[in-house]
């Protein structure tokens, strides 16, 4: 898991900006599409399981950068909280605030029209900790899927669902109770909104 | 270095890498060798120097595993405002760097927000491995907006005649605790500290505005916080005040040009009326 984490990593890292670039079809104001942008989005995330019965809501903002109209990575900081029943998760359970930060890659799979499905994967980081100080931390794995609406070359908003599957394999203060992993499979619906300056040096 | 202190690296080179731009134009031509190289020894110099003081004002604790930790309750979020305030200053420190150097506009603020962003995240991933913090993604969040404010003012102009402002007057208790012998940073002194969102009414009264309004003339809004260390009192002042927008006098002299542009980051005091709970109290000076 952690080796797939490091390649995905380096591998986003090692992309190469197109040479050219691409031009939106609207883009004749002198507006590119490529370069930075700053997306905000809100998930509510819900996961009903045998073993693990946990809710969630979290905010995620972060910069992103459009290689083409095709194609944008973003670096996604999340905060907010999440419930886990009790005796989920040992030693500690119960509600945690959650923090973390994911790189993501979306494809969309159209390049024309203000409505443009989209696919995206992506990998993080994240910890949950409770008012105690005491919490977990772990990584984890994101794939998701929706449409986005783009009304202006400056502004697109996107509605998806996801799916995020995290594994806690350490604690971040010892508790005295035996930790024992776990892993959280939480589905969610996504929406974003997404600033694009449309500055590029 | 453990593989989750390595990831955490490698995002963060990876999103720098991915921001270089494809430099699709040529905007080198009329860049200056010598003050590139000038800039560049400053900021170096200056990164180490706040990189030391910050060291030892912060992280002489234990260092301890890379993790997330919410803070939105600290300081009433007067915290979050410094950190949109720095992502902000440190981008037009940057752009205004660049520019002097002879790059284009865009470049320079294109670039001067990914290099602030940039700095405030590393300060962000430092506390992420110090017993006492760890990675606020709330202080990231106010970072990401304080760095976008640039970029938005470019595109959209309109939002120049809004600016962030920070006043600084050193609290009672901070300076009981360098009585006392407490090497507290004044930046965390969150007490004396005052944020504001100035603006300039000129642009809502047309292209011809009365005369007796003059053009440097600003209006702001802040937002403080008192007795943050008593739980039961901890509250926060809404201040109403007048305001300067230097830059918008005339001169033909660089270094006063040069001045007002540094002078139009604070909030210098000027009469203002501050809402202290239920309490409204007039100032003459704030």
């Amino acid at each position: 898991m952690r080796q797939a984490l490091l390649l995905i990593f380096l591998f986003i890292s090692a992309l190469p900006a197109p040479a050219g670039g691409t031009r939106a079809p609207s883009d004749s104001a002198g507006h590119r599409y490529e370069g930075l942008f700053f997306e905000f989005s809100v998930v509510p995330q819900y996961e009903a399981a045998p073993s693990v019965v946990e809710r969630g809501e979290i905010a995620l903002l972060g910069p992103g950068y459009a290689f083409s109209r095709m194609c944008v990575v973003s670096l996604l900081f999340a905060t907010g909280s999440r419930v886990i029943e009790p005796s989920a998760t040992r030693p500690v359970n119960g509600r945690f605030g959650f923090g973390g930060a994911r790189l993501e890659i979306t494809y969309f799979l159209v390049g024309k029209g203000p409505f443009r499905p989209f696919c995206s994967a992506g990998a993080g980081l994240y910890s949950i900790i409770n008012v105690g100080g005491f919490g977990y931390n772990g990584n984890g794995v994101h794939v998701g899927a929706g449409v986005g609406w783009e009304p202006t070359d400056f502004f697109r908003s996107k509605l998806g669902l996801e799916f995020d599957r995290m594994r806690f394999y350490n604690q971040i203060r010892a508790s005295g109770g035996v930790f024992e992993p776990f892993t959280l499979n939480s589905l969610g619906v996504s929406l974003s909104f997404v600033f694009v300056p449309g500055i590029l040096p | 270095m453990t593989i989750r202190n390595t990831i955490v690296r490698i995002m963060l080179i990876a999103f720098f890498f991915v921001s270089r731009g494809d430099g699709g134009e040529d905007d080198t031509s009329g860049v200056l060798p010598g003050r590139i190289a000038l800039v560049g020894a400053i900021t170096a110099g200056t990164v180490a120097a706040v990189h030391i003081y910050q060291a030892r004002a912060w992280w002489q604790g234990p260092r301890a595993p890379f993790r997330f930790e919410n803070d939105w309750t600290y300081a009433l979020n007067i915290d979050k405002l410094g950190h949109a305030y720095g992502a902000y200053v440190l981008s037009h420190l940057f752009s205004y760097s660049m520019d002097w150097s002879g790059f284009t506009h865009s470049t320079s603020i294109y670039y001067g927000s990914v290099m602030g962003l940039a700095y405030q995240l590393y300060v962000e991933v430092e506390d992420g491995f110090h017993q006492d913090y760890g990675f606020s993604p709330g202080d990231a969040f106010s970072d990401v907006i304080g760095a976008a404010i640039p970029l938005a003012q470019e595109r959209f102009p309109v939002l120049k005649n809004f600016s962030l402002k920070w006043s600084y007057y050193p609290s009672t208790e901070y300076i009981d605790a360098l009585r006392g012998g407490s090497g507290r940073a004044f930046i965390d002194d969150y007490q004396g500290q005052t944020y504001f969102i100035t603006m300039n009414p000129h642009f809502l009264m047309g292209d011809h505005p009365p005369s007796w309004i003059p053009s440097w003339l600003g209006v702001g809004f802040g937002l403080a916080a008192r007795d943050l260390e008593n739980t039961q009192a901890r509250r926060r002042l809404y201040i109403f005040a007048l305001d300067y927008n230097f830059s918008r006098i005339e001169t033909d002299s660089g270094f006063l040009r040069s001045l007002f542009t540094v002078l139009d980051h604070f909030h210098l005091p000027a009469p203002g009326v501050v809402l202290d709970g239920s309490i409204v109290k007039l100032r003459l000076v704030y």
